[in-house]
């Protein structure tokens, strides 16, 4: 059986090869960009760039938004070639954690003293701390060969004003359909559109000073597999072209049998066996306009995982070829509020599922889990909002898993987003309508879902 | 429309103020489709502004006549001397032609009135045709066009304010607004606004591509919005890509109730109040219909721009409905009828069925507020 | 609940126990009207301290430079001079920026009936700021130097908590609560019918019949048609001429007119600061103003530099990241402040499970833990809370009293029979709180709320290539807007 769809690996590399050759071929100044949907396998491409680059002589700084995603920046570069040393550069008061140690992994503190290594990783905002120090007599951190930056459109053109100068090259990753940078002050805004908007992307203000600057389209999913890569299309322009790197089939859930006395549990079982099928479910409380803090709705997922736990799910995948136990660690609740993390957190403690990850999507951005229990944004609502509507946040939640995603919501949600949208503001040099994408989305969320609801 | 809906239609409208069908109105209706009075209005021409003339709920939405200068004369500026400014305006932004330009003024050259709207909709039909076809003698640029449009299944003449231009072999709708655009600014709502008005035009227009089997996709998604610069009239030209906007309006279309089932829906003795009623008996017909129909009141956009809204608003204040304190409030109050059972969940009244959240959260607010305003303390 | 609640009462609520702006002894206060749809121009202005009354500024036809300008060349004397003297006054000496800056004692407070009041302020500003002082049309300096003042003070307003210019509308907002939408919020006259409506009438009919008050500055209630009779007839009078001598004397009916206007919102915009003047300042309103002085007197020592107070209209992307970082810094620091100095405002951050507040029933003053081999004091509190707690383990919270200082973590969390629950909170330092520690018996409260300096943003003064256009054409974009200015009169 082969486990990989190897058309779409190919065009993946083609595409890697374009732009390690484009990269490399810039002369003086200049970038290249590469935007990836979820789950891309960004990480490994920066991982054999950076070894491209040192391989051909050059000094690189690799830079993140946060400190998880450049840990396991650290731990992939580190483990590509054991013989080359990685400088960490650490923000204050931030340790490596254990799993990411390695013995040619380098703990630079103060960091300007990085200086002179070959390879230097941190976060965006502490390279630019030693890049630029505010204190003049703190020593600079020296200049680079070539910068490369994971999570680019997470990191806001204010932030990488601060590190830009680390390097005349730089290669500027991410997924565009994430949450994008925002702010809570409304006066924050009035740059929109603007060239000097600090909260634009990375990739916003480098295309609009250098609209030659090239923009590739990375055309794989590793984690999603088709099922998956089906619903993700949502949130992506529909010129990038992408497909699942896994064959289909390869990723199989399989549950236990077990007794099944309430209406509730036939329900819960029904959502868990089409998730195992289709890889996911809407599970719909009944209609209902509620608070955000929903306890009916927080109850359901704990139910749903108490469940999942009692069936004992076994999980085979490329990498896992014999069935293995599910790990609840490898399980996330996406939520979109900080009460309703609350409230999951203090529920799922109480009934022993305390490896069970929860956080908002904001926080999960970046990360992978087996399973994702997704609370849906706009559950409850009588009236979407920009907040709740935002494609990004939605395309975060649906694109964690690599087995299953099931979506907990109500059933009016639906009709939400099937009235007219609102008339929405617009901006002189902003095409993309925020609103209106989200609503899209949304829509064709619930249309892909359409198959796999139950109603509880 | 059919026969039987046209008479429905003008007996509902009876002797109220109507307004003809426009891009405009169709836009700003827009905004309100998910109000069942504001459709039955739409439906029958009548103008929801001036019903409430006169009485204590005529709100004080009306052109400014500053306002209105300032657009005419921006507009007069652009079109003056044979299109002249608009059309350097075109060839520095657009890559118009430098001579030759073909200009179509369907405006002037046809006269007012129903005959009118006939004739230009028919030449009007008949360019975007000569556009489609990239025939020779197509036009670079139409002033004054009339679409024939099918708007939820109601067929009227759409007189359109903006223009069409044509550059590159595509059609792109032009927008002259007169707010002013300054160090790379404007008002967001205004600019929303008239891209909005924008995209209603392109639909229309590929509609009616449609219709004549011809490929709709001639007209741009990318619009063109003139603005004056800064302090005086110096024009500028936007480009900006509207097919967000576009879907929207197009979703609209799609989802509007059939003007035919919602006249049939209710008998043929609604009628919204006649002009020559005074003030009182015109609120009594009207409040009648409001009863009868429904409404959504939806204060930040409804008292924007509905002639009725300050009626709905005083009506919403009589049922003591949430909707009164706008959507924020609305958001906290979820199974909650009215303001006044808020109040009494709040003060700790057993909730019915679908209260129990909200009241949860009341209740507990209401305690923290009192233990504060009692002891100064948390 | 609140709403609800007013909407019962038929009259607004507080939602604060004290007032969170500070108002100056005698603030200076402006009331304007413009044209209908003339953003940068200005019909009428008013001008004065409440004492004094308000000087009157009208144009005539303000569409006409010089008209506007010479009224605007009035009000600028006035303004200037007033705006200016306060510098001067008495302060203190600090170091700013590296050179040393007198900072006055005394807050050079502008009164306003209203946010888009600022806005039209600002757009005068920014189209007097770049006015040239030469060539053919010489301007008189003293409408650029006005313009620059405006221009920084309607960009200074959006700094969350800044107090040298108040909107009134804002400072009724935000202390109660009314039953209206956010829409109706902007409305001057409607929310004072709220506040304080007449005996026996419910504040929603108060406020529907004072809605109908114009009070600017755009002319939204029918006033324009008379200004535009008023104007047609002056400009007809004047025969195109713009000699003060001819036009003071044609002025008087369109004076008249606005001069009703500008008394109606006067009177309401200080019924409704005065009626605030009465509640308790906020202790940290005290800060906020220092730092509303210090950005003032920076910015008359900026106007008294080398150019002369000039700025870009607009800010570089380096600049534009700095201004975010600065408003984020004083929207959390403000939000902070005003909820950890008044119980009534940090009531909806309780609310929101972001907050606890209950009776301390245990005090350890001594408690001692072992952190890295070390045995370390760490005291713990505990309190019961009349409200469930869900608030996760580990989480760091800081006590109302000391929250510039260190958090506290939630150790543990018990729920009582009776609703609430009993939480344990350890402190993260083993160094004294300058307010003590919680006494048992007493009320406290923790939250996620704190008032220490948040990480400030750095940037180095040159731009990088990667924020610099490779088209260099936009460096600094053309600032004088009044070379459009080209069609109006004609026009008109």
């Amino acid at each position: 059986m082969t486990h990989f769809d190897q058309t779409v690996i190919d065009a993946a590399d083609t595409i890697a090869r374009a732009v390690r050759e484009d990269f490399m071929g810039i002369a003086d100044e200049g970038a290249v960009t590469l935007t990836a949907i979820a789950g891309a396998g960004k990480s490994t491409f920066v991982r054999d760039t950076v070894n491209t680059c040192t391989s051909a002589g050059m000094r690189v700084a690799v830079a993140a938004p946060t400190n998880e995603q450049v840990f396991s920046l650290v731990a992939s570069i580190a483990d590509s070639d054991p013989a080359q040393a990685v400088a960490y550069v650490p923000a204050q008061r931030v340790e490596l954690p254990a799993w990411a140690q390695r013995p040619n992994v380098q703990i630079v503190r103060p960091a300007h003293q990085a200086g002179n290594a070959t390879v230097v990783v941190g976060t965006i905002d502490k390279l630019a701390a030693a890049r630029n120090p505010r204190n003049s007599g703190v020593p600079k951190l020296g200049t680079f060969d070539a910068l490369i930056m994971d999570e680019s459109y997470q990191a806001s053109a204010g932030r990488y004003y601060a590190v830009a100068d680390i390097a005349p090259r730089h290669l500027c990753v991410g997924d565009g359909g994430q949450i994008h940078p925002f702010t809570t002050v409304e006066a924050g805004m009035q740059w929109r559109g603007l060239g000097e908007d600090p909260l634009q992307t990375a990739v916003g203000v480098l295309r609009a000073n250098h609209p030659e600057t090239p923009l590739h389209r990375f055309p794989i999913t590793r984690r999603l597999d088709s099922r998956g890569a089906h619903i993700a299309r949502c949130f992506y322009p529909s010129d990038h072209v992408f497909g699942a790197a896994v064959a289909d089939g390869v990723r199989q859930m399989m549950l236990g049998s077990m007794v099944a006395p309430t209406a509730r549990d036939r329900a819960l079982d029904h959502a868990l066996d089409l998730a195992t099928e289709r890889g996911w479910a809407h599970l719909e409380l009944p209609a209902r306009q509620v608070l955000t803090c929903d306890p009916d709705t927080a109850e359901a997922i704990v139910d749903l995982l108490i469940r999942l736990r009692g069936r004992n799910a076994r999980l085979v995948c490329e990498r896992q070829r014999t069935p293995a136990p599910l790990e609840f660690a490898r399980v996330a609740v996406g939520v979109a509020h900080n009460d309703q993390k609350d409230l999951m957190r203090a529920l799922l403690d109480a009934v022993g599922l305390t490896t069970v990850v929860v956080d908002t999507a904001n926080r999960l951005q970046g990360l992978e889990f087996d399973i994702c229990i997704c609370w849906h944004p706009l559950a409850g609502l009588d009236e979407a909002d920009e907040f709740h509507l935002e494609a990004g946040r939605m395309c975060v939640l649906c694109t964690r898993h690599r087995h299953a995603c099931i979506v907990v919501g109500r059933a009016g949600d639906r009709e939400v987003v099937e009235t007219l949208p609102p008339s929405t503001p617009a901006w002189p040099g902003i095409d993309a309508d925020m609103i209106l994408n989200g609503w899209d989305a949304h829509r064709g969320v619930f249309a892909g879902l359409e198959q796999v609801r139950v109603a509880l | 429309m059919t026969d039987r809906v046209e008479r429905v239609a003008s007996s509902l409208l009876g002797s109220a103020p109507s307004k003809t069908p426009s891009v405009r109105a169709l836009s700003s209706y827009a905004s309100h489709s998910d109000c069942a009075t504001a459709s039955l209005a739409f439906a029958a021409r009548a103008d929801l502004d001036r019903m409430c003339t006169g009485t204590d709920y005529e709100s004080p939405i009306g052109q400014d006549p500053q306002a209105f200068q300032r657009g005419q004369t921006f507009e007069a500026m652009l079109k003056g001397n044979g299109y002249g400014a608009l059309l350097d305006l075109l060839r520095e932004e657009a890559s118009f032609p430098p001579t030759a330009v073909r200009i179509e003024d369907l405006r002037t050259r046809y006269p007012r009135g129903t005959g009118g709207l006939k004739l230009r909709a028919r030449e009007t039909r008949r360019l975007l045709q000569a556009i489609a076809n990239g025939e020779d003698e197509a036009p670079n640029l139409i002033d004054g066009a009339v679409i024939t449009g099918n708007v939820a299944g109601e067929v009227a003449y759409y007189e359109a304010d903006s223009l069409a231009a044509i550059a590159g072999g595509k059609l792109h709708v032009g927008e002259i607004k007169s707010f002013a655009y300054t160090d790379g600014r404007c008002d967001p709502e205004k600019f929303g606004a008239a891209c909005d008005q924008a995209a209603w035009y392109i639909l229309l227009c590929r509609r009616a591509l449609q219709d004549m089997g011809l490929d709709p996709h001639v007209v741009s998604d990318e619009a063109f919005i003139i603005l004056p610069v800064g302090v005086g009239l110096t024009p500028t030209l936007l480009r900006q890509n509207i097919a967000g906007k576009i879907r929207r309006a197009q979703t609209l279309l799609e989802t509007a109730p059939d003007p035919a089932e919602l006249l049939a829906l209710h008998g043929p003795d609604l009628q919204f109040p006649g002009k020559e009623l005074d003030p009182q008996a015109r609120l009594d017909v009207l409040e009648r219909l409001l009863d009868a129909v429904g409404t959504t009141y939806r204060p930040d956009s409804c008292l924007r721009d509905c002639g009725l809204a300050q009626l709905c608003r005083a009506r919403a204040h009589d049922r003591s409905l949430p909707q009164l304190c706008g959507s924020q409030v609305l958001r906290n109050l979820p199974g909650v009828g009215t303001l006044g059972r808020a109040a009494e969940l709040a003060a700790g009244a057993a909730p019915g069925i679908g209260e129990d959240h909200a009241a949860r959260a009341l209740r507990q607010a209401s305690t923290v507020y009192d233990r504060v305003l009692a002891g100064g303390a948390l | 609940m609140l709403a609800a609640r007013a909407h019962l009462d038929g009259r607004a609520l507080r939602t604060a126990q004290l007032r969170h702006r500070a108002l100056a002894s005698e603030p200076f206060g402006i009331v304007a009207w413009q044209l209908g749809a003339e953003p940068y121009t200005i019909a009428a202005l008013g001008a004065g301290t409440r004492a004094g009354g308000y000087e009157l500024h009208v144009p005539g036809f303000p569409l006409n430079r010089d008209l506007l300008f010479a009224a605007t060349l009035v009000f600028a004397e006035q303004f200037c001079t007033w705006f200016e003297s306060v510098a001067a006054g008495p302060g203190q000496e600090t170091t700013h920026f590296g050179g040393s800056l007198h900072v006055p004692d005394e807050l050079p407070q502008i009164l306003v009936a209203n946010v888009e009041t600022i806005g039209l302020l600002g757009r005068l500003g920014r189209r007097l700021a770049y006015l040239p002082t030469d060539g053919d049309r010489p301007a008189d300096p003293l409408l650029p130097r006005l313009g620059r003042h405006l221009m920084w003070i309607a960009d200074y307003a959006q700094t969350p908590g800044q107090q040298l210019i108040v909107a009134a509308t804002d400072l009724l907002a935000s202390h109660w609560q009314t039953a209206m939408s956010t829409y109706e919020l902007g409305s001057l006259a409607a929310l004072d019918a709220w506040v304080d409506p007449p005996a026996g009438t419910h504040a929603f009919h108060a406020a529907a019949r004072a809605e109908r008050f114009p009070v600017g500055p755009r002319p939204e209630h029918g006033e324009g048609d008379e200004a535009q009779q008023l104007m047609q007839a002056f400009n007809a009078a004047r025969a195109g001429s713009v000699d003060p001598g001819v036009v003071t004397t044609l002025l008087g009916p369109l004076r008249t007119f606005y001069d009703g206007l500008v008394a109606g919102t006067w009177e309401l915009m200080w019924l409704a600061a005065e009626r605030e003047r009465a509640w308790p300042e906020a202790p940290s309103v005290e800060r906020r103003a220092r730092e509303d002085r210090i950005a003032y007197a920076a910015h008359v020592a900026w106007m008294d530099g080398p150019v002369q107070g000039r700025r870009r209209a607009r800010r570089t992307p380096r600049a534009a990241a700095l201004r975010l970082g600065e408003l984020e810094a004083a929207q959390s620091m403000c939000v902070a402040e005003e909820a950890i100095d008044d119980p009534l405002r940090m009531t909806p951050v309780l609310l929101a499970g972001k907050a606890l507040a209950g009776e301390i029933i245990a005090c350890e003053a001594d408690r001692r833990e072992r952190i890295n081999n070390r045995n370390l004091k760490r005291p713990r509190v505990t309190l019961q809370t009349d409200e469930p707690c869900v608030m996760p383990i580990g989480k760091g919270l800081w006590w109302t009293r000391a929250a510039g200082e260190k958090e506290w973590t939630v150790e543990r969390i018990a729920p009582m029979e009776t609703g609430g629950s009993t939480i344990a909170l350890v402190l993260q330092t083993n160094r004294q709180l300058s307010a003590g520690l919680p006494v048992v018996g007493e009320r406290a409260c923790f939250s996620e709320l704190n008032t220490r300096d948040s990480h400030s943003l750095y940037l180095p003064s040159a731009a990088p290539w990667t924020h610099r256009p490779a088209d260099s054409s936009f460096a600094d974009p053309s600032t004088d807007i009044e070379h459009t200015d080209t069609e109006n009169e004609e026009a008109a």
